[in-house]
């Protein structure tokens, strides 16, 4: 009796641990691969380089580069001055609509961009991408000085949407502003380690999130566990109430960025409810600061409202959303990328 | 507390708990009353008393029913029970839906009557029709009266409370009177197909849900093919979540050793509307036909009558599903196309059987496609919402964005291939659990239920009835 229930308690623990491999495989495959992140001196925590998988929203296989350069490699650390001098270099900056996982790397704007632009000022255009899920104005302003150096960009694309300019007082990231005096000032948290409730608490947990199975099931079994936080991840920032202050952060935080980037465009995402009429469709609150406060400083913002609004009403294909997920919410499908890439190539080529 | 939830799968346990511990009978079935009763004061506690008052109204009636000899006594006593039933019923469920029909009347005369805030009761449609089928067949002498206790049970035992099956008396009560023993067979077999109706609630209805809901608010948005998958997407959700409860219901019943009839049987594999509802909610169309067609008469009456009682019956299990137009129009088309087969069933197929696989094959896509656009008016909040939809499926209205939801077509694959082997093995899949193979399924299952769960939970869609 004894030797029969070591039996089967072997053969389920067998039993488990070929389901666990069997789901890993197919996750991987079909929902999910992270190559899992790294902590970066000057970066932050930033993915590993490796092919990364998602197909939990919309479907996309992303090769990830050193210095989490997306679908593309920064340029060669030991170029010659020649080879420099022949490219016009473009860094995009943006959080996860930048970083875009969902579609393919071909997809993707910023190369869209260079597929369009082959050259500018008889120079071949190179595009980068250095997008990273959830950052914000703080981030670029605070690497300014490391893709400097490591880029040299000529011309700098800053996406944002109404989030990021919410997420620059979050300190549930890697980088944040907060009140200094009458200003302002950018803090890296050194400690930020994952928006996963799961394995920000359990940290001996976190190398396992690489695992499909781990990251999937965590994510799932939080949301079990709090039962709000798939609304409260929905409703990002609907609990922001505006403050005295905005403005005035936006102010300073968009006279750095254009202080420390030499050609500095801004791309706005704006959220649309494509199923409302045209007319009632109101601008968000910090959209209507950031294009204020762009026009006052003197840089170019490409809002893309209406580009998205008109593609909507002839094609009846929202820019956001995917057929597995639901269309009109949610990061930026392929239509959206093709927008976003004609409105910056338009503007670069002076159309 | 759904099925579906820690809070379900803990309360459970603790009544297992409880029931293999105590080895006195009484005490275990006061136990799985008292366990019942809680189960439902969370949904609402205020309701508790409701339910109370059904049951002692019921219990009185059926105790006199079952005393007395003089015929005319005993119908009163039927008479007043059901009475009262519908009157509970009618006033919670469908008050504020005949003063709101005899509004959009009366508005024309320049009057109006005010409408009430009434919480409907979770789960009141399937409790009166337990409690009037027990008085019913105790006038019938088909059953004793029970006890109280008993009877209480048959009322309010957990797994089919909210939203049934709707138990027979005579199957359940006699249940009642044999100790309740936790056996690990029962767990098993219960344990798995619980399982299984978990799985279909959260990898399959939920998922629907998701591509579902959003076409179905704004129809108008989307092209017809668009449109067409969704209402077949839909008719996937309602099957795997309502058949995903029944399931859970009857695995919960089957782990305590009580056993409660299956409630679908492959319904998607019909080849006529009279099939699909001997296969559909099984336990509610064995309610119709057994206490309200044949009451009505069924078809002792002559063609004629039979065919309007089969309307009728129809009609009010419409109105049963929900207190709106939309539900009695969902009940007259399949009234009128039980009718329709019924006729050609006598006139045609009596006469002369077709049995070619292109016969068949035409009388499925037909029935499924039929079933189909009716869930149409099922789904949909208004008449205005049904056109819409139907306008599109339709062609009447083209354009629209193309939304292919690529879940939809591994679900479609699935379902099918369960319907294919579920008709076969007559009986829930199982597995051996001294198997490495079985052990490996049950575990990946497990997985999938945790991996494949999607971001949003959807409530269970009968709870509204």
């Amino acid at each position: 009796m004894g030797i029969m229930r070591y039996k089967l308690a072997g053969k389920a623990l067998l039993a488990l641990l070929v389901a666990l491999v069997a789901w890993e495989g197919i996750l991987e495959v079909t929902t999910i691969r992270t190559t899992g992140f790294q902590q970066h001196p000057e970066l932050g925590r930033i993915l590993n380089p490796g092919l990364y998988v998602n197909g939990q929203e919309g479907y996309g296989i992303t090769k990830i580069y050193a210095e989490g350069a997306i679908a593309q490699p920064f340029p060669d650390p030991k170029e010659t001055a020649a080879a420099r001098k022949a490219e016009y270099r473009i860094l995009f900056l943006g959080d996860s609509y930048t970083e875009a996982l969902q579609v393919g790397d071909q997809v993707k704007f910023f190369r869209q961009v260079q597929t369009r632009m082959p050259e500018l000022d008889s120079r071949k255009v190179m595009t980068y991408d250095a997008g990273r899920s959830s950052a914000s104005p703080a981030h670029y302003a605070y690497l300014a000085e490391f893709y400097e150096k490591r880029v040299d960009p000529d011309a700098v694309v800053i996406q944002m949407n109404e989030n990021d300019l919410k997420d620059l007082y979050g300190e549930n990231s890697s980088y944040y502003a907060t009140k200094d005096g009458d200003s302002y000032k950018l803090v890296f948290n050194e400690e930020f380690i994952s928006k996963n409730a799961v394995a920000a608490k359990l940290q001996a947990l976190y190398g396992l999130l690489r695992l499909s199975v781990v990251r999937v099931g965590s994510d799932h079994m939080q949301k079990l566990l709090e039962k709000d936080d798939a609304a409260a991840e929905e409703t990002k920032g609907a609990d922001f109430t505006p403050q005295a202050g905005d403005e005035q952060l936006v102010k300073w935080i968009f006279g750095i960025l254009k202080e420390q980037y030499p050609k500095l465009v801004f791309v706005f995402l704006p959220q649309i409810d494509f199923q409302s009429p045209e007319g009632e469709q109101q601008p968000g609150y910090f959209e209507k600061i950031a294009e204020r406060t762009a026009e006052e400083q003197g840089i170019p913002m490409l809002n893309m409202r209406q580009d998205f609004v008109n593609a909507y009403q002839d094609t009846g294909l929202p820019a956001y959303g995917f057929s597995n997920t639901t269309f009109g919410t949610g990061h930026m499908n392929s239509s959206g990328h093709d927008l976003v890439s004609k409105a910056v190539a338009n503007y670069f080529e002076g159309r | 507390m759904i099925f579906s939830s820690w809070e379900y799968l803990l309360f459970f346990a603790i009544m297992l708990i409880l029931l293999s511990t105590i080895k006195i009978h009484a005490l275990k079935k006061a136990v799985l009353l008292i366990g019942s009763y809680y189960f439902y004061s969370v949904w609402d506690y205020r309701f508790v008393l409701l339910v109370l008052v059904m049951t002692l109204i019921n219990h009185v009636s059926a105790v006199s029913i079952d005393r007395s000899t003089v015929e005319a006594v005993r119908k009163r006593w039927l008479i007043f029970s059901v009475i009262a039933n519908l009157t509970i019923l009618g006033f919670f469920k469908y008050f504020n839906f005949f003063i709101d029909s005899a509004n959009g009347l009366l508005d024309q005369f320049g009057m109006t009557f005010p409408l009430l805030s009434i919480v409907l009761p979770v789960g009141i449609s399937f409790i009166t029709f337990e409690v009037m089928s027990y008085t019913i067949d105790v006038y019938k002498r088909d059953i004793k009266p029970s006890s109280i206790w008993d009877f209480s049970l048959l009322i309010v035992f957990f797994p089919h409370l909210i939203a049934g099956p709707i138990l027979k008396p005579r199957h359940f009560l006699p249940q009642m009177a044999r100790d309740i023993v936790i056996k690990r067979s029962n767990l098993i077999e219960g344990g798995q197909i619980f399982i299984f109706g978990l799985v279909k609630k959260i990898i399959i209805a939920d998922h629907m849900a998701m591509f579902v809901d959003p076409v179905f608010a704004s129809p108008g948005e989307y092209s017809p093919l668009t449109v067409w998958l969704a209402v077949i997407a839909y008719a996937v959700q309602i099957y795997c979540d309502f058949s995903g409860y029944s399931d859970m219901a009857i695995g919960s019943a089957k782990c305590m050793g009580i056993d409660i009839p299956r409630n679908f049987n492959m319904p998607y594999l019909s080849r006529s509307v009279t099939e699909f509802w001997r296969r559909w909610h099984i336990s509610l169309s064995s309610w119709l036909r057994e206490y309200l067609y044949f009451s009505l008469g069924g078809n002792r009456k002559g063609a004629i009558r039979a065919n309007i009682n089969l309307i009728l019956v129809m009609l009010l299990g419409g109105l049963w599903h929900g207190a709106s137009w939309n539900f009695v129009l969902w009940g007259l088309l399949h009234g009128l196309a039980l009718v329709i087969h019924k006729l050609y069933f006598n006139h045609v197929l009596k006469k002369r059987e077709i049995n070619h696989w292109l016969y068949r094959t035409a009388a499925w896509a037909l029935t499924f496609v039929f079933v189909c656009v009716t869930w149409v008016f099922f789904r949909s909040q208004s008449f205005e919402h049904s056109w819409l939809v139907l306008r599109k499926m339709f062609l009447i209205d083209t354009g629209g964005l193309m939304w292919f939801y690529p879940y939809l077509g591994f679900v479609l694959v699935l379902v099918l291939a369960g319907h294919m082997v579920g008709v076969r093995l007559k009986t829930y899949p199982s597995v051996n659990l001294t198997t490495f193979g079985g052990l490996f399924i049950l575990f990946f299952v497990l997985f999938a239920l945790l991996l494949l769960m999607p971001t949003a939970s959807t409530p269970f869609i009968y709870f509204q009835f």
